[in-house]
């Protein structure tokens, strides 16, 4: 079954290779605006070798990282002091039905005037952009364990820790998975379109900037390699998320006995 | 007989509706009390509120004070499958979530006891149906408690198997002298386990 998903896969890729070749070959198109595959490759290569693409890919992955530990801690927060306080909750929840389906590039204009261009400007998009998803998947979360387990927790009086370590923090686990899948997705796209208007911020450039400056100097190929760097980097975080669902799923962590019921 | 708990003139309404009103009736030492009724008539609320888990009710709930300390109540609870064990724990560990400083010795009778040795390190959904509720038994019984409340526990089990933990459960009741309030809508169960039955109805 997995190789037969492989299979369809691979297929569908070579299909794709070859339908594109078919269009460069065919002079429709310059090769200025439609290049071959082989020349997208060289001069993914070439980035690589010589433009430092790999840097750049791993820079515009850790601003999102540390932009995400930032959103992770803030969403968890909220999440206490809305259980501890019912204002708390009862405003974020408002806070992020409006907030939350503003993109992050939206609020650029306000951040720039604000802050500036600057790393922190950055953050704070990157943050906006993560916070939401993770806050709501959370509190969906802890919402539905305790409709679950309120019960027995209070049957058993479960200290208050003994509940956070052993039931919150693993029970919500799946979501906050799903949530980080989301948030990643989001932030990723947000930081790339600030890369692509801020350029460079500090000594590094990321990929946004890198496919922003190749249009610049007409390389499409350039471009393009570009475009591929920035999926390969979604499908290695897709990938590790991927393994930690697995992990999470031979752990139990995913409710299956819920299902089985 | 000994009574342990008095129930006296006990109302529940919720949201300005009377779930029911008027309840009384004794528990007594060494006893297994069924409460019946049909779905939804409040055997559930009603054994919360024996449970002080819910207090928010008209009438009063005394307790002996010679046989409760303040410790005990709110009384261990064994649920319906679906809300009693975290799956992400196995058995063992869903046993000492409830009682941390259990001693090896005492978590193995009680394993014993519920015949799940062989099953201490598998998670709930390694388990049939009939094992997770002798897991939420063990996880009761390692409370040290004199009353033990039954939530509907074995109603979504195949009666063969309901048969077996109904048994079980008058064993471990003879055995270590509890009390036990029970709640169902079976009336072969109630029969079968009850030393006296209370039929919730409406008036």
């Amino acid at each position: 079954m997995k190789h037969k998903r492989s299979l369809m896969k691979i297929s569908f890729i070579i299909t794709l290779a070859i339908l594109w070749e078919m269009v460069a070959y065919s002079g429709l198109y310059p090769l200025a605006l439609f290049p071959k595959l082989e020349m997208i490759i060289v001069r993914f290569v070439d980035l690589v070798l010589h433009d430092a693409l790999f840097l750049k890919a791993l820079y515009s992955i850790s601003i999102v990282l540390v932009a995400m530990v930032f959103s992770l801690i803030l969403a968890l927060m909220m999440v206490a002091l809305g259980k501890r306080f019912e204002y708390v909750r009862v405003n974020t929840e408002m806070f992020s039905a409006l907030a939350g389906p503003i993109p992050g590039i939206a609020i650029l204009p306000i951040v720039i005037l604000w802050l500036g261009i600057s790393q922190r400007a950055m953050t704070v998009i990157m943050i906006h952009a993560m916070l939401w998803p993770l806050w709501t998947n959370i509190v969906l979360a802890v919402d539905r364990i305790n409709n679950q387990y309120q019960r027995m927790m209070s049957a058993f009086k479960i200290p208050r820790l003994r509940r956070i370590q052993h039931i919150y923090l693993q029970g919500i686990l799946p979501d906050l998975i799903a949530g980080l899948e989301i948030a990643w997705s989001r932030g990723w796209r947000a930081l790339l379109s600030i890369e692509m208007i801020f350029g460079i911020v500090g000594k590094q450039s990321g990929l946004g900037w890198l496919i922003y400056e190749r249009r610049m100097y007409m390389d499409t190929a350039g471009m393009l390699a570009g475009l591929i760097a920035i999926a390969l980097c979604g499908i290695l975080f897709e990938s590790i998320l991927f393994r930690t669902k697995k992990w999470e799923a031979i752990s139990e962590n995913n409710h299956s006995s819920r299902e089985s019921e | 007989m000994k009574t342990i708990i008095q129930v006296e003139k006990v109302s529940k309404k919720f949201t300005g509706k009377t779930i029911f009103s008027d309840v009384s009736f004794e528990v007594y030492e060494d006893e297994i009390l069924v409460i019946m009724g049909d779905s939804g008539i409040g055997k559930s609320t009603l054994l919360n509120i024996i449970g002080q888990l819910d207090r928010a009710y008209d009438g009063s709930i005394s307790y002996d004070p010679s046989v409760f300390e303040g410790n005990q109540i709110p009384f261990p609870f064994v649920f319906q499958a679906l809300e009693s064990l975290l799956p992400w724990k196995n058995v063992e560990d869903n046993i000492r979530l409830v009682q941390s400083n259990l001693s090896e010795q005492a978590l193995n009778e009680i394993l014993h006891l519920v015949s799940l040795e062989s099953h201490r390190y598998k998670k709930p959904h390694e388990l049939s149906g009939g094992m997770k509720q002798r897991v939420g038994i063990a996880r009761a019984l390692v409370c040290h408690s004199k009353v033990l409340l039954m939530d509907e526990p074995f109603s979504s089990l195949d009666s063969k198997l309901r048969k077996r933990l109904q048994d079980l459960i008058v064993d471990i009741k003879n055995k270590r002298g509890l009390t036990v309030i029970f709640v169902t809508h079976d009336v072969e169960e109630a029969l079968r386990i009850g030393d006296r039955i209370i039929n919730l109805s409406m008036v």
